[in-house]
């Protein structure tokens, strides 16, 4: 049925589809985004209705690609090289987004936790990318 | 689709999918949709109580729509009609006092329309037209590995603990988890709870004889996980008070004992 055989791809796939589903439901559903942002530390911003509204939308969009990811485990590699590029894009953004809010937050006590969670979630799409074997060019072969 | 070529099956398999789908959507995603729409004036039930159930609810048909997209891809398994045939029976069954109540009979007319078009589907599938016919794997599941085979007897025996639990407290799921308030609403869904461990002795017992069925494993894994993430996203919000041990139990062994079982199976499918 999952037609990837490599098992570090399928483990990281998995895992990155149940954060994904993990933070999906975390911010549709408005308890939860509230105690999401409340969690973020005493810089977070204060969330209006609209703020929560907004969450919702990227919570749809985290679910989309939680799908997105269990598709790729039922495709061969070479059928998932279009969705590994944009993962590994938007992964990387993501992760320099959150490095910059991070860098740039007055408190030192910012959480860090999205950080860190970005940023692994960008290594696994880059281990994923790399392990299919699809990789164009040699910058970041080290990966 | 559904390795038949018959656009009847086709047809019949597409109404079941969407009506399940749009009641998982609902049920899970704006639940207060439902809870206005069957409003009953005799009573104030706790809305998030009724959320709380609608969102298992909800899983559950994601759940049996997910099951019939996986058929469109790999064929038509008789596991998936011996879980969801009897599970829309005790659900006309279940909706009929809510619906008196209410006065909103819509439940009921789709339900009953998605049993049909299964039926139809099933009758048209070439499988034998006794329900109890069945064939008699070699082993028990049909599996030589006794992982594999002993979580499903987990399952059994713990869905089958569900079901008889439910007969000698009907009420413990709401008394023993303090979120949960009482109303006759909240027992109606403490109901539909056993009824769904119900549907999945049935399907698991089919199983047993006839053979596991990746089908309904997929079923299990996609509603277990999603029972497993909500747990999670509660306890967050909650700040880890306010639910029920045996309940956050049963979820984790759900989810984990699902992951075993679909990952040492997967490749057979």
């Amino acid at each position: 049925m999952i037609k990837n055989n490599d098992t570090a791809t399928v483990i990281i796939l998995s895992l990155v589809a149940f954060v994904a589903l993990t933070y999906s439901m975390m911010f549709i559903y408005q308890p939860n985004a509230e105690a999401f942002i409340e969690r973020l530390g005493p810089d977070a911003l204060t969330q209006s209705e609209g703020g929560y509204f907004w969450m919702g939308l990227i919570g749809t969009i985290y679910l989309a690609l939680a799908i997105g990811n269990v598709f790729a485990l039922l495709a061969t590699p070479q059928e998932c090289a279009v969705y590994y590029r944009v993962m590994v894009t938007l992964t990387f953004f993501l992760f320099l987004r959150a490095l910059w809010f991070t860098m740039t937050q007055e408190n030192a006590s910012a959480n860090l936790t999205p950080l860190i969670v970005q940023g692994l979630v960008w290594l696994g799409t880059l281990v994923v990318y790399t392990r299919s074997g699809q990789r164009i060019g040699t910058n970041i072969n080290w990966m | 689709m559904f390795k038949t070529n018959d656009r009847v099956v086709d047809i019949c398999m597409g109404i079941s999918f969407f009506i399940a789908f749009m009641y998982g959507a609902i049920m899970m995603f704006d639940s207060t949709f439902l809870i206005d729409r069957y409003d009953n004036p005799a009573s104030n039930p706790d809305t998030q109580t009724i959320s709380i159930f609608m969102f298992w609810l909800g899983a559950a048909n994601i759940g049996a729509a997910f099951g019939i997209t996986y058929m469109g891809y790999k064929g038509l398994d008789r596991a998936y009609f011996a879980y969801a045939v009897p599970l829309l029976f005790f659900f006309i069954i279940w909706n009929i006092a809510p619906a008196q109540a209410s006065g909103n009979y819509t439940g009921i007319v789709l339900l009953s329309i998605s049993l049909v078009a299964l039926i139809i589907a099933r009758s048209r599938s070439g499988f034998p037209s006794n329900p109890f016919d069945i064939p008699k794997a070699d082993k028990y599941f049909g599996t030589d590995d006794m992982i594999t085979k002993v979580l499903l007897f987990l399952g059994l025996i713990g869905q089958g603990f569900n079901v008889i639990y439910y007969f000698v407290r009907p009420d413990a799921i709401i008394e023993d988890t303090p979120v949960l308030s009482m109303s006759v609403e909240a027992q109606q869904f403490a109901t539909a709870m056993m009824l769904l461990s119900l549907a999945w002795v049935i399907s698991l017992l089919y199983q047993m004889r006839a053979g596991l069925s990746m089908t309904m494993i997929s079923v299990g894994l996609l509603i277990s996980t999603i029972y497993f993430v909500g747990m999670i996203n509660y306890m967050i919000t909650s700040g880890g008070t306010g639910g029920n041990p045996l309940i956050g139990i049963s979820f984790t062994f759900f989810f984990v004992g699902s992951v075993i079982v679909f990952f040492r199976n997967q490749s057979k499918a």
